[in-house]
């Protein structure tokens, strides 16, 4: 009876250790058919395919695998779910290259990583700075030190930030950009309620997260933010909100101009008559301009392949792709513009003369549009990634928007929308 | 030749022994391996690490005293509606099958319909609140307020209660009229028969019961996941919605972990009770 039941144990462990063996096996060396898989949306293939065929130039014993994410909705959702299950599991792609999407966009599909600021903690992706500290092409101080900062986790390196976006405004009246000085979205606000600026409460009504301050401590897995701050500063721009509404139905004029997507900033500084504009950041409630990451890559921890993705990855970090360059590579291949794949604020702060020399050959008195738009980012800067919690919330305030055409909520409806959003906050903090 | 009968025997449940082997006992195995463990794949051993965050996450101790709740207040309610209703149906009188069978009814209707009702009666517009304002009193928020407790607690026990009804009843039917015919010879009242003949008698029935009725409890998340989503209100949090946010994060650790301190906890109170059984059931025959 005792054999029977050793041997019951013994049959039971082999299988559960074949089973976990499956999971960890070594690093394999690059072979003749060495397979990099990596993880794009759809949609951004046309565009990243002469990349892949250029690293595969590059590295031929190395073929690139485009792993694509449905962008049909119906079949998006299920199709995810799955991918999570593999990517627990330890499998599936070497290298993600995704986007979180924005405030604006309208459509805002499911993500594989809902909350990259999260994913950064939960192991799934391999810590870059063993590779980008033996990369001599790599220069810390050729990029934006928040925007690289806000792909950390205790101090590790886990996603590459490959673009991002800003609450920035085109200024009109060359007297509000000279006083331009406010500290916070307060001091804003006030100046704003005192003439008749149109068309920016929709951004205050839209894009309410990037106005508050720091929320959460994923390190800490922590809210940052009290009840009665949070209420506090969502009166103050449904307040904002109500006054804006009412005065840009009075007026034509248009002072300010907001736009979210570089090329449209690049157009607009070209295009007009610019010689009063000035590029101006909308501050947070209690101090510097906030700004989102939308692109970024990062490296699976189970990958075998690490630096192998890692030659791709800094491909999409270089200059070349940084700068948008449709440049050609060699006689038969060049990268055509990625114009989906990267359409906010580059993270290198290097390429402001290859920007201007290869978007703008035909034009002259051409501004420096990446140093400005740049140089409205400071250390204090609040960045993180664009995450689902950052939709939820405003998707509150954006319902509360629609509701105040008709009437101003009452306490308790700004009381509900309040508890609603801390309890979001303290999901997304601890689970 | 006994010997014989035994491999034939072990043969037969061979499909069904490794069936839940490879689809329960492995994966079972793998989420305690996991829990010990950081990140995908589960190769960097952390020993005890996730168990002490996720012991001090404030989420887990809501969804875990939200848990502990519904079930302290939730099982016992459905036993004693279930007897009771189990002991007037087991006597004869008019309209006896059809209530019989109306206990059955919320079993067979679909859940998503159920919850549909239940938004169309209790949303924040919905009928019950429109009566409310029609009566001039305040409105309430019953899906968003503590009143979500009570009402996910209402649909555990209508959608629970028919099946342990029938379970009951057919335990009742087993008992001998005769111990009852015996006990009103000795003189015995209503509750002195159902203290010394039908409680004990249907031990093993009320355990069955009891058992089933807190795996249902553990399955009301599906309800609670209908009616709030995934950020319901704080009273409903149960510790599934813990288990499930996490894997929408991707924090297999934290999810492993749960789910063996959720596994842990059904299977010491299945235990437990199995044992209790076991112990009033040999008292009854000694």
């Amino acid at each position: 009876m005792k054999k029977k039941k050793l041997i019951a144990c013994i049959l039971l462990l082999s299988i559960f250790s074949i089973f976990i063996t499956s999971c960890s096996e070594q690093p394999k060396q690059p072979t003749e058919k060495t397979v990099l898989k990596v993880c794009i949306e759809s949609s951004q293939l046309d565009e990243l395919k002469p990349v892949f065929n250029y690293y595969h130039d590059l590295y031929p014993d190395v073929v690139v695998q485009p792993i694509l994410l449905p962008a049909k909705k119906e079949q998006r959702e299920t199709e995810l779910k799955k991918i999570q299950t593999q990517i627990m599991a330890g499998t599936f792609a070497d290298l993600y290259l995704l986007s979180t999407g924005k405030p604006f966009n309208a459509e805002k599909p499911e993500q594989l990583f809902p909350n990259p600021n999260k994913m950064m903690y939960s192991g799934v992706f391999c810590d870059l700075n063993e590779f980008l500290e033996q990369d001599k092409d790599f220069q810390q101080q050729d990029f934006l030190q928040p925007i690289l900062d806000a792909g950390k986790a205790n101090g590790k390196q886990m996603i590459f930030p490959l673009q991002y976006t800003q609450n920035i405004l085109v200024v009109k009246d060359p007297s509000l950009a000279e006083a331009w000085n406010m500290e916070t979205l307060a001091q804003l606000l006030t100046v704003l309620q005192q003439k008749p600026y149109s068309n920016i409460h929709h951004y205050f009504a839209f894009n309410l997260t990037s106005l508050l301050p720091e929320l959460i401590s994923y390190e800490q897995e922590k809210v940052l933010i009290t009840r009665e701050e949070l209420e506090e500063h969502y009166r103050m721009l449904l307040n904002f909100i109500q006054l804006e509404g009412l005065t840009s139905t009075q007026t034509e004029n248009k002072p300010l101009e907001s736009f979210d997507t570089f090329p449209n900033t690049v157009y607009f500084l070209t295009e007009e008559n610019n010689s009063d504009m000035a590029l101006r950041s909308i501050p947070t409630m209690n101090g510097p301009s906030s700004a989102y990451i939308t692109i970024y890559g990062a490296i699976s921890a189970q990958s075998e392949y690490k630096q192998e993705a890692y030659q791709l990855l800094k491909i999409f970090f270089g200059k070349i792709a940084q700068a948008n360059d449709s440049v050609k590579l060699t006689e038969e291949k060049n990268f055509q513009s990625f114009s989906i794949f990267f359409s906010d604020y580059p993270v290198r702060t290097d390429i402001s003369e290859q920007y201007k020399s290869t978007q703008f050959n035909d034009r002259t008195g051409v501004p420096d549009v990446v140093n400005q738009v740049q140089s409205l980012l400071s250390e204090e800067s609040k960045v993180s990634f664009f995450s689902n919690l950052d939709i939820a919330l405003n998707q509150i305030a954006e319902n509360r928007y629609f509701q105040m055409l008709r009437n101003f909520p009452s306490d308790e409806e700004i009381q509900q929308d309040v508890d609603k959003m801390m309890r979001l906050l303290e999901q997304a903090a601890m689970e | 030749m006994e010997k014989r009968k035994q491999k034939i025997g072990l043969f037969l449940a061979l499909p069904i022994l490794l069936g839940t082997l490879v689809f329960y006992m492995v994966p079972l195995l793998i989420t305690i391996w996991y829990s010990f463990t950081f990140g995908a794949g589960g190769t960097n051993f952390v020993g005890f690490a996730n168990y002490q965050r996720v012991w001090a996450n404030q989420r887990f101790q809501l969804a875990l005293i939200n848990t502990i709740k519904f079930l302290g207040i939730g099982v016992p309610s459905i036993l004693i509606l279930s007897l009771g209703l189990a002991l007037v149906l087991n006597r004869t009188f008019l309209g006896n099958s059809f209530f019989k069978l109306s206990f059955l009814f919320p079993m067979m209707v679909p859940i998503s319909s159920i919850v549909m009702t239940v938004q169309f009666l209790f949303q924040d517009f919905g009928i019950c609140n429109q009566l409310l304002q029609a009566m001039g009193l305040p409105t309430q928020r019953w899906l968003n307020s503590s009143w979500a407790f009570m009402l996910l607690l209402l649909l555990y026990i209508w959608k629970n209660a028919g099946y342990n009804i029938i379970l009951l009843l057919s335990g009742l039917k087993m008992i001998p009229e005769d111990y009852y015919h015996h006990a009103d010879l000795e003189g015995a009242n209503r509750w002195q028969k159902l203290h010394y003949i039908t409680l004990p008698m249907l031990t093993p029935y009320l355990f069955f019961a009891l058992v089933i009725s807190v795996l249902n409890s553990f399955k009301s998340f599906r309800e609670a996941f209908l009616l709030s989503g995934n950020s319901p209100h704080d009273s409903i949090y149960l510790l599934q919605y813990f288990i499930n946010n996490n894997f929408e994060n991707l924090n297999y650790p934290r999810l492993s972990v749960a789910s063996v301190i959720f596994f842990s906890a059904i299977l010491i109170a299945v235990l437990l009770l199995f044992i209790l059984q076991q112990r009033k059931r040999d008292d009854i025959y000694v």
